[in-house]
């Protein structure tokens, strides 16, 4: 017995089984089947013992193992006939069927698309072999009273936790920096990661060529098949030796393994991995320090031993907080603490400077609330669409009926048709998912490279299973319960007063324009809000400006020097780093409470090149000594939001232990898009060996020349770096394209509401007119006009969408203005009340349009012959 | 009359039912089809030929007593009745008077493999 529990073949096959064969005979085929399947365990492997064990079992599906043989295959033939009868009705009712089958493709379509969006988020490094073992120390920091979680951790945490405590099996240092790697000709700047040995066995990303172990050789590096593709595409890359650049020192590395491709689920990944060790040499770090300040701290990965020893592992966590904590008395940390890995990316957007971030959620449960709304728009259609329809098989009923049908029965008619619809519509949403609307997301939103593959992901089938199945009941439940009930005898004498009057498709109807509102309004806000963007003022002057960063000083000045001798250019500065692209943040102290504020490290000239305005103070003097390093010019938010004292040039600043007064303060200006709020920036001066951009301001309408003189003069002077030039004026492109992406996802929605609603009003109107196709023949016998019946048959739909509309106008508004406060803060204020009333205007089109084609049938309709079928 | 008729399958299992007397039961027969003929036949096949088989009063059967190795199920285990020893005497029998009457003539010459 006990050798039999442990070979248990495939348990829904064998509950299968006890389904459908004859109960006396189950205990020998089981039997039979069982010690079949013991035997074929001995030989094969387990799936193809099992694939054989079901392949025996379907073969039981024979007549004489059957249960109550006729039954069944009665009903059988039943199901074949609801199953028939559906199809003829998808046939017949042609312009119900596409409707109801475009609807439901369509929304099942975005749906599968947004699951597969949601599904990516969550699965986000979760191939990682042991996952759930893997956990990222990051440390909790008293930040003026609340707690904020920061990324990163002392060099030595990450050594100590493995030398000292047990459970941790493996532990790996990692971090990221910018450096230029050149190979022959190939040069570019690149972002390089350091890390322990351990990284490559804690992390699967499995090497194609060479071995994990090279890691361990100090100057081993090894590359992503991307890189390897980039820098040797002829060659094999095994043994070269690449150069890497920093501050003009070179360092040889020399290949010894690339990387297999990255799974799309990856949130973060390498293009070149190094030793961890080499960071001492090259950057100069203690590897052994305590210091949590951020050129001296790293990401600490650690593999435990068991998911749980995480119970263990975090109360040990505090000694080494007690140790940080003696060294950086000003760095106070509450707690470090282990973070999954599974759900680190997921989280990343709470944590200061996190290694793995995933996408905004909000935008994701936006998409999740949309697709679900638009789902159930396409069921209202659907039943409204059904019953209406259902007059003209009303006859049908009846009949089923007399001769003997079961309510029951009619009920599981209508809910097989309905199967039969539904399946339709799944499998073409399915197809128009994954080969339409995915790869227009992926065009949308560069880089997202979202693929599907149906069968190596078996979530995928399950989720379209799943709601295959429940847009099936839920849209046919209501039809097949309420056409089953009409009684036979009402039918056939022909005083079935179909849908009686119709309240519950009202009240969809009423919803649905509602839902409609919601989007129209939303693509016209996403569009708005794009013309508002490229409207603003950026807080310095954008145009005619050529950036170039620069490595070292001797290219800073080169090109100083060269700009000094182009007419082209009129003047330029340097900076650490530049507005709109790169910033630090530097933590400040202000009478003892503590900020952090981005620090802009500039030239003297640097806000004059710009362009930023100085609207209190005064600009950087360079013949002033004390403005090397003693002065800070400061931006309008910081003096409105730290400085509240009534005059803030005379309180001094103190910045990592030096002190600082305020001599300037400049106009707002943008740094990361045009709705985060603009934080506190200071700007203070640097030496020119810190300066990592030239900033160049050109002639009016010169920057294309110009920049192609700079880029040749470049080249001549330093081959061995890249030349990474920008205009300033691009630098939001990336804020741009993503809003202007989100923009056209908008209207595609509204487009999909706007046809859908159409189809519901379309449905509801034609079901209405069927209604009172007499009433309207003999008004007109009598001698109704034209606007009589215009103004009857519109009267209660035009209430109707009013309803909708003046519901809908304030509560969408109140929805985008708590939704665009989490992503696009103060966007609201911007757009006013236009995308409201245009909103109102478009879907009274719509309404009008569809309205007036079936106006336009009654109006044209011989009275006679609806009067003569009588 | 065509509930008496043997099947050629039938045969085959009504065989090797004498075969394996009197272990003769389901996948034992299977197997010992497979391993003389060297068809491939699946479980539910030879149940489905062993039920008419009874059906027609070929076989009987009685179940065996529980073992291990499946579970504690028990096996059907079959043997041949008198009819069916009938059944499979007169296939035996007008299998050889035809073979016998078949001229010497029409068998020359074919050989397995032999050209014309």
């Amino acid at each position: 017995m006990a050798d039999q529990s442990e070979i248990a073949p495939p348990k829904l096959a064998d509950r299968l089984l006890g389904w459908f064969c004859k109960d006396e005979l189950l205990e020998e085929i089981k039997g039979d089947l069982h010690e079949f399947y013991g035997m074929e365990r001995t030989e094969k492997s387990a799936w193809k013992a099992n694939w054989s064990y079901w392949y025996h079992m379907l073969h039981f599906l024979r007549p004489f193992a059957l249960k109550n043989k006729t039954q069944k295959q009665t009903s059988i033939a039943m199901y074949r006939s609801y199953i028939k009868t559906g199809f003829r009705n998808l046939k017949r009712q042609k312009l119900a069927s596409f409707i109801n089958v475009f609807g439901l493709a369509t929304t099942i379509a975005i749906s599968l698309v947004v699951y597969v969006l949601i599904d990516r988020q969550f699965s986000l490094d979760a191939f990682h072999a042991d996952a759930d073992q893997i956990f990222a120390v990051q440390s909790r920091i008293d930040w003026n009273g609340t707690e904020e979680t920061w990324g990163r951790t002392p060099l030595q945490l990450g050594p100590s936790l493995k030398a000292e405590i047990p459970q941790v099996e493996e532990m790996t240092r990692v971090t990221r920096k910018l450096a230029t790697v050149r190979f022959e000709d190939n040069v570019f700047n690149e972002v390089l990661t350091y890390a322990d040995p351990s990284y490559l066995s804690i992390f699967s990303f499995p090497l194609i060529q060479g071995q994990a172990e090279s890691l361990k050789g100090k100057k081993n590096i090894i590359l992503s098949k991307a890189s390897a593709e980039k820098y040797f595409p002829a060659d094999d890359p095994i043994g070269k030796d690449l150069k890497i650049l920093i501050d003009g020192k070179a360092f040889l590395f020399s290949v010894t393994g690339v990387a297999d491709g990255f799974p799309e689920t990856a949130s973060f990944t390498f293009d070149f991995l190094l030793p961890f060790e080499n960071l001492k040499e090259m950057y100069n770090i203690d590897l052994q320090g305590w210091k949590n300040i951020k050129t001296q701290s790293v990401f600490t990965f650690v593999k435990l031993d068991q998911v749980s020893s995480n119970q263990q592992v975090s109360p040990r966590l505090a000694s080494y907080r007690d140790v940080v904590n003696d060294i950086n008395p000003d760095w106070q940390i509450r707690q470090f603490g282990l973070y999954p890995l599974p759900s680190l990316a997921r989280n990343g957007q709470y944590v200061r400077e996190p290694y793995a971030s995933g996408s905004t959620p909000e935008i994701l449960i936006m998409f999740a609330i949309i697709s679900l709304l638009l789902l159930a728009s396409a069921c209202f259609n659907y039943v409204n669409i059904s019953v209406s329809m259902a007059q003209k098989r009303l006859s049908e009923i009846a009949i089923r009926k007399v001769v003997g049908g079961q309510r029951k029965q009619l009920i599981t008619q209508f809910l097989t048709e309905n199967f039969v619809l539904c399946f339709v519509a799944t499998i073409l949403g399915a197809l128009v998912g994954i080969y339409a609307f995915l790869p227009g997301i992926n065009v949308l939103f560069s880089g997202s490279g979202y693929t599907i593959n149906i069968f190596q992901d078996p979530a995928i089938p399950g989720f379209l299973i799943i709601l295959f199945v429940a847009l099936s009941l839920i849209s046919g439940a209501y039809p097949a319960f309420y056409i089953s009930a009409f009684k036979p005898v009402a039918i056939l004498k022909g005083k079935q007063n179909l849908a009686g009057k119709n309240r519950l498709g009202k009240v969809f109807l009423t919803m649905q324009f509602f839902l409609t509102f919601v989007a129209i309004v939303s693509g016209l806000l996403f569009t708005d809000l794009n013309e508002f963007q490229e409207e603003q003022d950026w807080g310095y002057q954008a145009s005619d400006l050529l950036v170039v960063p620069v490595e070292d000083p001797a290219q800073y000045q080169a090109l100083k020097l060269f700009a000094t001798q182009s007419p082209g250019i009129i003047n330029t500065a340097g900076s650490g780093s530049q507005i709109g692209r790169s910033f630090v943040e530097s933590a400040i102290k202000i009478t003892d409470e503590k900020y952090t504020v981005r620090t802009f490290n500039i030239s003297p000239d640097y806000l004059d090149v710009m362009n930023v305005r100085v609207i209190e103070g005064r600009d950087f003097d360079e013949n002033l000594s004390s403005d090397q390093n003693k002065s800070l010019i400061v931006n309008k938010a910081f003096l409105n939001q730290i400085s509240d004292s009534e005059n803030p040039f005379d309180q001094p600043v103190d910045i990592e232990g030096e002190t600082f007064n305020i001599v300037g303060v400049t106009e707002n200006f943008h740094f990361d898009d045009f709705f985060s709020p603009i934080t506190p920036a200071i700007f203070r001066l640097v030496p020119e060996e810190r300066y990592n951009y030239i900033s160049m301001r050109t002639t009016p309408g010169g920057l294309n020349d110009t920049e192609a003189l700079v880029k040749a003069e470049w080249t001549k002077q330093f081959p061995d770096s890249p030349y990474a030039g920008f205009f300033q004026e691009e630098v939001f492109d990336n804020f741009f394209n993503s809003t202007g992406s989100l923009k056209a996802v908008m209207n595609f929605v509204a487009m999909v509401a706007i046809i859908l609603s159409a189809m519901g009003l379309f449905g509801l109107v034609s079901l209405f007119i069927i209604k009172k196709l007499k009433e309207y023949s003999i008004r007109k016998v009598l001698g109704a006009n034209g606007t009589h019946i215009v103004k009857l048959v519109s009267k209660q739909f035009i209430i109707l969408m009013s309803i909708a509309m003046l519901v809908a106008a304030p509560l969408s508004y109140m929805i985008f203005d708590t939704l665009f406060a989490q992503v696009f803060p103060g966007s609201m204020d911007t757009v006013g009340i236009s995308p409201f009333l245009l909103t109102t205007l478009i879907l009274l089109a719509v309404i009008f349009v569809t309205i007036s084609s079936h106006i336009i049938q009654v109006l044209r309709m011989n009275p006679v012959k609806n009067l003569r079928l009588e | 009359m065509k509930g008496t008729q043997l099947g050629e399958f039938e045969e085959l299992v009504l065989l090797i039912i004498g075969v394996l007397y009197p272990n003769a039961y389901g996948l034992q027969i299977r197997i010992e089809i497979m391993e003389q003929t060297g068809r491939k036949v699946a479980i539910g096949a030879v149940h489905s030929a062993l039920s008419r088989l009874q059906d027609k009063g070929f076989v009987k059967s009685a179940l065996a007593e529980a073992t291990h190795e499946r579970g504690g199920r028990r096996k059907r285990l079959f043997q041949i009745t008198a009819a069916g020893k009938d059944a499979m005497e007169k296939n035996h029998e007008l299998r050889n008077s035809l073979w016998n009457k078949i001229p010497d003539m029409a068998l020359k010459g074919l050989s397995y493999g032999g050209s014309v």
